[in-house]
């Protein structure tokens, strides 16, 4: 330290040397300096300044060494401020250091004279202080020191000592309360009053002593007695979640204010303190013989700490007994999920499951469900981890779900996660056989009843989807989504009539579906569709109509709202239902006008989701002679600025559909509004190859690889399957949000995918010959020579790799593609 | 405070639908959704996660429970025969008040 030469007088420095030096030793928080420095010039010229400088200084070093917990030594430096009048500097940490020395008498002494001498907020802190000290440690009535003016502060301190006097010796709650009444509430003594009137009021009013113990300020002195209190007035519960919070002194007053054994609360804070320190702590004292708590509790309490510790199982067993099989069994799958143990959790758990089914109980049983319900939803978290030989070959998520229904049939969500799994798994049986089950168990549900729909048309079975939906509509019959389904589902059943040359069974099935029409929201399609039936007929029969049919038609197309969109509704029925380009010639002009007609967002929407319409989107080649109205219309939106959900929605059918003109016009006015938009991009090099990986140059190749990888940085799983797919093939992994699927690498493939998969399947490996396809199509009829088709490959060894549905695709596809006669894609380099 | 619902509600694990609805309705007397909404609305929770057959089975299947470390120690906190009831405060010693007010003296000043 750089000592001053105080013993030097003949190289003294000036006065106003000396006073700069102490400035800026006060500056630089050298308080030890600064005494030395003002004491010298005080000594050379007493001003007032430097008086008050030294005062600076001494405060300034106190503050240095309470804040180093040396408390003694601060009062002794604070002591040398202590003016004539008996007043300090800093009474306030004077007072702290004093208390924490325990001279409570005197750091009384000190706050009753300080009052009167400091401004405000120190001096009501200073009275909240004396307050809090003239009742922990009142003084011999002889010694009392009042404050200046302090007959009313002698008179609140008789009346709050006289009042816990009264208190502490069990006077009656009415005397203490009258006592009280002496202390006014904006005195010093306030929190004092309302402290002791919670504390006299009955057990009933405990609300009420809670509210008064409230109104105690958070900041006073009277802060931890308050916090005593509240916690003394608690219902037991209350307590125990407050008691670690509580000092000792304030656990001491509780104790003695609820009467509570000092050696239970030593035995609290000891568990308290082991449970802090950790289950190995905590079960090492719980497990210790001779403890005063409840056995039963004990062992509970163990138990329940064995997951955390499954290696003091043995401990456990020596001190309580054996474990009974479910009761290891569950700690040890509780402890291998708590370490990511796939090996052992499926293990542990099915035992489980095992002894809850052996009991029969109807509690066991469904305590077995919640353990089959767990196993489903652990294979369908860790998928990559579940390995499990009781479901080989099998989706281990809808095995344990099927199990868990059958021990608890009325767990709805299950019913409901099983049915969402076989409908995503592409399984229509499994789908139409859980589905069935479900709509008996749950009758009045509607979401069990659309997986019912749904399912049996999945199958085909037309008329169980029927009755199910009657049902749905008796639950609730508005149901949009069920009416809408049972109109498209007559619908295709009517063009597939149509396409047969029965117009007379089309117009019964579209008869049909106008059951399921609301008389309030028409369906435009059905009325569209059941028109063009009624001319098909007409013409048909050669009956003369008169309620002439095109005229009908315009009405029908006029009443739907949208022109535009209700002709190339037309356009698009006519050509499901196989109809002639001729037969549209009376159209021609409202076709044009809708062709013409300036493009708006609303109408491409509702035309992407006709188009993309399974049935329909899959009949590319059908559609066709519509899709030459459509498409020039389509063409023109390309100039609206689309949302990127939209905008991908749009070039996902386009490319589906193989518009690829439109798709490369889309694409590029997305790069014009974004230069940098990578999805748009995509989609131009994909129309640009039309689709085909053969036809991408190194360039586009290498380009789509940066764009793969991007998209694969930013999460953007869709363009990253997309472009793999079209990069490596549809046979690439498929990226999922999460991690796999079980299931998904072998036979999950999306629509698209399946149409990829058939394509590859027909182009390169030819079941028949096209040549006999068609041969058996002419002699069968389309959907014979499909289920001849169905027949034959389920019985080669192809079945045991594809579902019923990709069979049926396939042949579906295959058929197609002979009729078509047209050329398999190029082989892939 | 302890998301153990079980012991949320103070209740054993065997506390069948009535009992476990008897001591939720007495709960939300003692701290009513209006004065303690934050209370409120972690017995409701506590209250909704066993207030079934086959979600109780769950937590008590799926989950490790605290609630029978929790009445260990409210066992430590009772009064000794006064079987769970509420009673009067006594009046503790002068020295624990002393203490408890000095306490806070030395807690004030920080």
């Amino acid at each position: 330290m750089n000592k001053i030469g105080l013993h030097r007088p003949v190289f003294a420095p000036s006065p106003d040397a000396l006073a700069e030096r102490g400035a800026d030793a006060l500056r630089r928080g050298r308080f030890k300096d600064a005494t030395e420095i003002y004491k010298q010039l005080i000594r050379q010229d007493p001003q007032p300044e430097w008086r008050q400088r030294l005062g600076d200084a001494y405060a300034g070093r106190a503050r240095a060494l309470v804040e180093k917990g040396m408390f003694k030594e601060a009062a002794i430096v604070l002591e040398n401020t202590l003016a004539a009048d008996g007043t300090i500097r800093e009474p306030l940490l004077y007072l702290s250091c004093l208390v924490r020395q325990g001279q409570h008498q005197k750091a009384r002494r000190v706050a009753l004279a300080s009052i009167a001498r400091l401004p405000t907020p120190d001096t009501a802190r200073l009275a909240d202080f004396a307050a809090v000290l003239s009742l922990a440690s009142p003084a011999p009535a002889a010694a009392e020191v009042n404050p200046p003016g302090g007959d009313p502060w002698a008179e609140q301190n008789r009346a709050a000592q006289a009042a816990l006097q009264a208190w502490l010796q069990g006077s009656p709650p009415d005397e203490v309360d009258r006592l009280l009444g002496g202390i006014p509430l904006r005195s010093p003594f306030g929190p004092a009053r309302l402290i002791l009137k919670s504390l006299i009021l009955p057990p009933d009013a405990a609300a009420k002593a809670r509210a008064l113990v409230a109104m105690v300020p958070g900041e006073s002195a009277f802060a931890a007695a308050r916090g005593a209190v509240e916690a003394a007035l608690a219902d037991d519960q209350d307590l125990l979640d407050r008691w670690s919070g509580l000092r000792p002194a304030q656990q001491q007053f509780v104790a003695e204010t609820r009467g509570l054994r000092t050696a239970a609360t030593a035995l609290l804070n000891h568990v308290l303190d082991a449970e802090r320190r950790g289950p190995a702590a905590l079960f090492g004292l719980l497990i210790r013989p001779g403890s005063p708590l409840p056995e039963d509790g004990l062992r509970t309490a163990c138990l329940n700490l064995l997951p955390a510790i499954p290696q003091r199982i043995p401990e456990f067993e020596r001190r309580f007994g054996t474990l009974p099989a479910l009761d290891r069994n569950r700690t040890l799958a509780l402890a291998a999920e708590a370490n990511s143990d796939w090996d052992s959790v499926p293990h542990h758990w099915r035992a489980v499951a095992k002894v809850l089914a052996d009991e029969n109980a109807p509690q066991a049983r469904l305590a077995q469900a919640v353990v089959l319900r767990h196993l489903a939803d652990l294979a369908l978290k860790h998928p990559d981890a579940w390995d499990d030989p009781d479901v080989p070959g099998r989706d281990p998520v809808a095995h344990y779900l099927e199990r868990s229904i059958a021990a608890d049939p009325e767990h709805l969500p299950a019913t409901l996660d099983l049915l969402e799994r076989y409908r995503t798994d592409d399984d229509p049986k499994g789908w139409h056989r859980a589905a069935e089950d479900a709509a008996q168990r749950f009758p009045g549900n509607v979401a069990v009843l659309l997986h019912a729909v749904n399912a049996a048309v999945a199958r085909n079975a037309y008329k169980k989807a029927v009755g199910f939906a009657r049902q749905v509509l008796t639950v609730d019959p508005i149901n949009i989504t069920v009416r809408d389904r049972m109109i498209e589902l007559q619908l295709a059943h009517a063009r597939k009539q149509m396409r047969s040359g029965r117009a007379d069974l089309a117009g019964k099935a579209l008869g049909e579906a106008a059951e399921w029409e609301r008389s309030e929201a028409p369906s435009a399609a059905l009325r569209i569709g059941r028109t063009l039936v009624a001319m098909t007929a007409a013409q048909g029969s050669g009956t003369r109509d008169t309620l002439r049919p095109p005229d009908t038609l315009r009405t029908v197309v006029q009443d739907a709202g949208n022109a535009t969109l209700g002709w190339f509704c037309v356009a698009l029925e006519a050509s499901m239902m196989g109809w002639p380009d001729t037969r549209m010639q009376p159209f021609q002009p409202e076709l044009e006008a809708a062709q013409h007609s300036e493009p708006d967002r609303a109408t491409i929407l509702a035309l992407v989701g006709l188009l993309g319409q399974k049935e329909i989107r899959d009949r590319r080649r059908v559609i066709a002679p519509a899709m030459r109205h459509i498409e020039p219309y389509l063409q023109k939106g390309s100039r609206i600025a689309w949302t990127p959900a939209e905008f991908q929605a749009i070039a996902e059918l386009l490319a589906h559909l193989r518009e690829f003109r439109a798709l490369h016009r889309y694409a590029s006015e997305a790069l014009r509004r974004e230069a940098g938009d990578h999805t748009a991009r995509f989609y131009q090099i994909l129309a640009r190859a039309e689709g085909h990986r053969d036809r991408l140059t190194a360039v586009q190749e290498s380009e789509l690889f940066t764009i793969l990888e991007q998209a694969g940085k930013r999460q953007d799983f869709h363009l990253f399957n997309r472009v793999q797919k079209l990069v490596l093939g549809p046979e690439a992994g498929r990226a999922l949000r999460g991690g796999p699927r079980p299931g998904v690498a072998q036979g999950s493939l999306s629509d698209d995918e399946m149409a990829e998969m058939m394509a590859e399947v027909t182009g390169n490996k030819p079941i028949l010959p096209p040549h006999e396809v068609r041969a058996m199509v002419k002699e069968l009829g389309r959907d014979m020579a499909i289920e001849l088709l169905v027949a034959e490959i389920s019985g080669s060894p192809m079945a045991q790799v594809m579902s019923e549905t990709q069979i049926m695709q396939l042949c579906t596809a295959l058929i197609a593609q002979a009729m078509d006669k047209t050329p398999p894609p190029a082989r892939r380099r | 405070m302890n998301d153990d619902p079980f012991a949320v509600l103070g209740l054993d694990e065997i506390a069948d639908d009535d009992a476990i609805k008897r001591r939720y309705l007495a709960l939300v007397r003692a701290w009513p959704p209006d004065r303690e909404p934050e209370r409120f609305q972690v017995l409701r929770r506590a209250y909704e996660a066993v207030s079934g057959e086959r979600e109780r089975l769950e937590r008590k299947l799926l989950h490790t429970s605290s609630a029978a470390l929790t009445r260990l120690k409210l066992h430590c906190l009772a009064t000794p025969g006064s079987e769970g009831r509420r009673t009067s405060q006594a009046a503790p010693s002068q020295a624990a008040i002393a203490a408890v007010l000095l306490d806070g003296l030395q807690q004030a000043d920080r």
